[in-house]
């Protein structure tokens, strides 16, 4: 007895009638995203047009748009355009300096790896992953312990090595430079691991025939490697950027902002937005004018996206 | 007839039960009430506190729940007692009753969380038992907002196994300070990160000043904290560097002079049990040394108090029981909160040499400012004072710039 394929077509929806079972599948996550997002985001803007701080905890009322104007003032004691301004610097200076650093060290780590004449590549590549396995906060509390200026590993070494102690995280210089190593530590791993398969995705065809045609190793590397790794690249580019530009948690967990600046924006020398809007609202209870910069954050973060959307092409209809 | 008979036998059954109590009493009915109080005491003092509350509570068959900060709710102890009052004074679960610094009670009051203190709640015979500077503590801007419990403050704790004769002065300090850091042994150690708390003997000394006077009153528009005294009081403590580390914090004084590794140290009474139970017969202490300008080192005062929410509606039963402690409680203060009463004299309590150390220490002591603004002076004052210490910017320009950051505080404070 054969079986028979019995050919069954989708059924497809009633006509006349619009399906209103993909909208029913979508309900639960929308609700998570309203409460979760649109609600505070509401309150937020809110909160930015009222006095809610430290001194104003139970009686506070409608100032209207003075918080935003205190953010653009340059009067000494009430003006935060100086201290935002710096802390806008820094935050794009860290986000660019860690998107080049983490993408480039994890890039070269890549090729490295990927050389079939190194030995032992595969330990590397297994081993190289280690700081991505490892729990973020341990390592970063171990980090700050190694560069303590008094009591930290690179100290006792450069110490003893007779080269001084740098006070690396009580540095404003210094402090910064860290935090973009640091973060290259923990971030080369994924890049590592990302590139390597789009690597390993490059038909070695290519490189025999361009080894034939006499184009040298650079040749090979701007005119295969670069182009064939570019547009899986590119979206991953402009999405660690956004993540740095936001990656508040690791500024906290391993400098606080500090040092402190001598600014009246009371930020730390190495906060960026969002570590500094942190501590403002953890520490000095400084909720409507940071509401404002929340609100002034979440324009540029908007721009950042719809600029990463036509990058990335998510606003085209799949075909 | 009947009807009116009625009517005033349950007006008099009204009225009758409030008459003859204490007017502050006779506002809110309050037999049965649970009056819940936030507080921080060390584990020692809690159970006796809590004692001393349930015989209150017994004579008006009210019941009284201590809640400590480092309780599960309650931030696990990352929240002092104000910082849960200005997030959590109107929540259902509030306290009542409320036990916190003095400084702080000056931003809970712009904010409108404590209540006043009702006029007639201590007698003058009540009053004239408290020291005067902890009853100043109590006012803000001429109104008392609470009840003081305990004072305490700073003084130099030394190791009589390395220190035979106590240092008079910071020449003489830095002096033996340096002959006895051997090994991993320091000659002092002190909590320098600790910011204007911990150093604002020196700039007193100097001719520093948080606010200065105006009729009486702290005048907010007047700070002291970067003139030429304080430049000099900032450039003396980061001398201070070639004895201490200019990165020491509070746990690194605080055990290696309990391990007897560190032969002197800077820290407040509420360390005394824990450095006893270390160092035994070997603990002495005495007022801060003299400035080398030969100025006595004064140090800040902090008065413990109670205060009332005003979000509460038990306000009459809680600020009964604040004076039922105060008055009551002053014993078990003294023995087991590591501070010092705020009475002038406490029957049944005689301190012992290192606490009479303290004594002394605090009765040249000034007063810790408490008006709203005073929030605004810590960071930027912790902070200069660190930025200078670990050579990072030169006193005027730290100072200078946290002067800056003080008013701009004050400013936003004020901006309404």
């Amino acid at each position: 007895m054969a079986l028979i394929p019995v050919a069954r077509s989708r059924p497809s929806p009633p006509s006349g009638k619009r399906n209103l079972f993909p909208y029913a599948w979508m309900t639960p996550a929308f609700l998570f995203m309203a409460l979760g997002i649109l609600v505070p985001l509401i309150y937020t803007i809110y909160i930015s047009g009222t006095n809610y701080d430290q001194a104003h905890l139970y009686n506070y009322h409608w100032v209207g748009l003075r918080n935003y104007g205190f953010a653009f003032s340059s009067d000494p004691y009430t003006g935060y355009a100086q201290g935002y301004l710096w802390l806008f610097a820094w935050t794009f200076a860290f986000a660019i300096s860690c998107t080049i650093v983490n993408i480039c060290a994890g890039g070269a780590l890549a090729l490295l790896v990927n050389n079939p004449r190194l030995p032992g590549r595969f330990f590397f590549r297994a081993f190289l992953i280690l700081p991505w396995a490892l729990p973020f906060t341990i390592t970063v509390v171990a980090w700050r312990g190694i560069l303590n200026t008094d009591f930290g590993a690179v100290n006792a070494i450069l110490g003893s090595l007779g080269l001084g102690r740098p006070d690396w995280l009580n540095d404003p210089n210094l402090a910064k430079l860290c935090l973009i190593a640091v973060n290259g530590w923990f971030s080369f791993p994924y890049f590592m691991v990302l590139i390597l398969s789009i690597l390993q995705a490059i038909p070695g065809d290519l490189y025999e025939v361009a080894e034939i045609d006499g184009a040298n190793a650079w040749a090979r590397f701007f005119h295969i490697t670069i182009p064939s790794i570019w547009p899986a690249l590119a979206p991953l580019i402009v999405v660690q950027f956004a993540f740095q530009f936001n990656n508040a948690p690791f500024i906290y967990a391993l400098t606080n902002g500090q040092p402190p600046s001598l600014d009246v924006s009371g930020r730390g020398e190495t906060d960026i937005l969002g570590s500094y809007l942190f501590s403002q609202v953890r520490n000095s209870e400084n909720f409507a004018q940071m509401a404002a910069l929340g609100t002034l954050i979440f324009v540029v973060i908007i721009i950042l996206s719809v600029f990463n959307m036509r990058f990335t092409g998510a606003f085209k209809e799949t075909k | 007839m009947n009807r009116i008979l009625i009517a005033l036998s349950v007006a008099a059954l009204i009225i009758l039960p409030s008459v003859g109590r204490d007017s502050v009493d006779a506002a809110h009915p309050r037999a049965g009430a649970t009056i819940t109080v936030w507080e921080d005491f060390p584990d020692a003092a809690l159970p006796q506190m809590q004692a001393l509350a349930n015989k209150w509570a017994a004579t008006n068959g009210d019941t009284v729940k201590f809640v400590s900060t480092s309780q599960p709710g309650m931030g696990g102890g990352s929240q002092s007692v104000t910082g849960l009052l200005q997030l959590k004074a109107k929540n259902k679960d509030a306290a009542d009753l409320a036990y916190t610094t003095e400084d702080s009670v000056g931003s809970l009051v712009l904010s409108g969380i404590v209540a006043p203190r009702p006029k007639d709640l201590l007698s003058a015979s009540d009053l004239a038992r408290y020291q005067t500077g902890a009853l100043h503590a109590t006012e803000v801007n001429g109104t008392a907002y609470s009840v003081p419990q305990v004072v305490d403050g700073l003084a130099l704790y030394y190791n009589k196994q390395f220190v035979q004769t106590p240092p008079a002065t910071w020449p003489q300090l830095i002096t033996m300070a340096k002959k006895l850091t051997r090994g991993n042994r320091y000659g002092f150690l002190f909590y320098i990160t600790g910011g204007l708390y911990y150093t604002y003997w020196a700039f007193n000394a100097y001719g520093g000043y948080v606010f200065g006077n105006s009729g009486g009153k702290p005048d907010p528009a007047n700070i002291g904290l970067a003139n030429a005294g304080s430049v000099q009081a900032l450039t003396f403590l980061k001398s201070l560097a070639a004895i201490v580390p200019p990165t020491t914090d509070y746990n690194a004084a605080d055990s290696n002079f309990a391990a007897g590794k560190a032969a002197m140290t800077i820290n407040g009474p509420w360390a005394l049990a824990g450095y006893q139970k270390a160092l035994g017969i070997n603990l002495g202490a005495v007022p801060i040394p003299a400035l080398p300008n030969g100025k006595p080192a004064q140090t800040f005062i902090g008065v413990r108090v109670w205060v009332v929410n005003n979000f509460s509606k038990n306000q009459a039963a809680a600020w009964d029981l604040a004076r039922y402690l105060s008055l009551n409680g002053q014993v078990i203060s003294g023995t087991y909160e590591g501070r010092l009463p705020s009475f002038k004299t406490v029957s049944g309590w005689s301190p012992n040499p290192v606490q009479a150390a303290f004594s002394r220490a605090f009765s040249v002591g000034v007063p810790m400012p408490n008006i709203p603004e005073m929030s605004q002076v810590w960071t930027p004052m912790n902070n200069a004072i660190n930025l200078v210490v670990q050579g990072h910017a030169s006193p005027a320009t730290a100072l200078n710039g946290a002067l800056r950051q003080i008013k701009a505080g004050i400013a936003k404070q004020r901006a309404s």
